[in-house]
């Protein structure tokens, strides 16, 4: 039970493991900025809307469960569009369609038919929890390499997000981008695809290196 | 009680809080999104006139300043996906515009959005009738006839709100 959480972040990541959410996963990630954006609105509606659907798990009528839950996604997703437009509207400007698109996201939708509505409120948030931080470290991991590459800079313009004192955060990597295509939708699945790739090296290594020592054992018995 | 009575009820109050909790929201957000729009249609009026567009335009049929020497008009076509809503600047028989909202199909009719190419920006202060004729470009020409619509149905309301303004007389 206490490894909800972090099952949620690696094993059961929502991008390297499931491969969902990645229409706006590729979509957005060309900047730290707009990663960041989408990653804090796709938490806030993923853990909103998990926590509410666990919290009503016992009133949801069985037979209408499904569009319970896209009614009660899609109310977290209008708000979060809302307080996008009214607060930072130079993102909202740039990534609404994608923040929009968020109520099909087959990651929450997921989430909350496996699990939160079958589970009580606090594994239903520390799951969601970890749905959300796994979208966005791959969301952020993304962003960085891409807006690197592409446009030679990382954390640039933050200050649509966190206020003109955020413009201090950018750095400059590269006076001239080294790969433009990496900002392009070609760049996003190349860059994504060898990201996801080396996960998945790192996570069989991990794995090969648990299973040695009970090989040995094995063979010592035999 | 009947099930189909208590599953009425449940979809009703879960109904219920998600509206709830959205009519707050909009209570909350309302003014500000209000301010937003204002100061970007502000900055696109500007924009195109080159210079600060005057905050108190009267708007009379999609028209503004019917009677002054430029005129901003405003107005939608119908393009592939839906309706283009523009806004145009128009200067004697000169014309600039810009596209404000569409649904054309994403990376087909990108060439008709101001901040992501200078498709529009180019073709500032054109001669309206040249606006009428501009090339298609290959797989988006029902975006082109929409444009082209748009340099007619611009002059046309101009015309028609300087008549209901009776623009020469208010002049004379």
């Amino acid at each position: 039970m206490p490894n909800d959480f972090s099952r949620a972040v690696i094993e059961n990541n929502p991008a390297w493991a499931q491969l969902l959410g990645l229409c706006p996963l590729l979509a957005v990630s060309n900047t730290v900025a707009n990663a960041t954006g989408l990653a804090l609105a796709s938490a806030f509606v993923v853990i909103g809307s998990n926590t509410s659907i666990s919290l009503l798990r016992r009133i949801i009528p069985d037979i209408a469960r499904l569009p319970c839950f896209v009614l009660i996604i899609a109310t977290f997703t209008t708000l979060t569009v809302m307080t996008l437009e009214a607060y930072a509207f130079d993102l909202y400007s740039r990534i609404a369609l994608f923040v929009q698109i968020i109520v099909t996201n087959c990651m929450i939708l997921g989430r909350a038919e496996v699990f939160a509505s079958r589970q009580p409120v606090g594994r239903a948030l520390r799951d969601a929890m970890g749905t959300a931080i796994g979208f966005a470290i791959a969301l952020l991991t993304l962003g960085a390499v891409r807006e690197i590459l592409g446009q030679g800079t990382l954390m640039a313009d933050m200050d649509m997000l966190f206020g003109p004192a955020a413009a201090s955060m950018q750095v400059d990597v590269f006076s001239t981008p080294p790969l433009s295509l990496a900002l392009l939708p070609p760049g996003a699945f190349l860059i994504a695809g060898l990201l996801f790739a080396l996960v998945q090296g790192l996570n069989n290594r991990t794995r090969v290196a648990k299973d040695e020592p009970d090989a040995t054992v094995t063979t010592e018995r035999s | 009680m009947p099930k189909s009575l208590v599953t009425a009820v449940a979809l009703l109050v879960i109904g219920g809080l998600c509206g709830l909790a959205l009519t707050q929201t909009h209570q909350l957000t309302r003014a500000p999104i209000k301010d937003n729009r204002i100061r970007q249609a502000q900055a696109l009026l500007s924009e195109l006139l080159g210079r600060q567009a005057p905050t108190d335009l009267r708007w009379v049929a999609g028209v503004a300043n019917a009677c002054g020497d430029w005129q901003f008009v405003r107005g939608a076509k119908q393009g592939y996906a839906g309706p283009i809503e523009y806004l145009a600047l128009l200067d004697s028989e000169r014309m600039s515009l810009r596209v404000t909202r569409h649904q054309e199909t994403p990376g087909i009719a990108d060439f008709i959005d101001y901040d992501k190419a200078d498709y529009l920006p180019n073709l500032d202060n054109s001669a309206i009738d040249a606006w009428a004729q501009i090339d298609n470009i290959s797989g988006a020409t029902i975006t082109h006839k929409a444009l082209r619509a748009m340099a007619e149905q611009a002059r046309t309301q101009r015309r028609d709100a300087r008549e209901q303004a009776n623009c020469e007389a208010a002049n004379a």
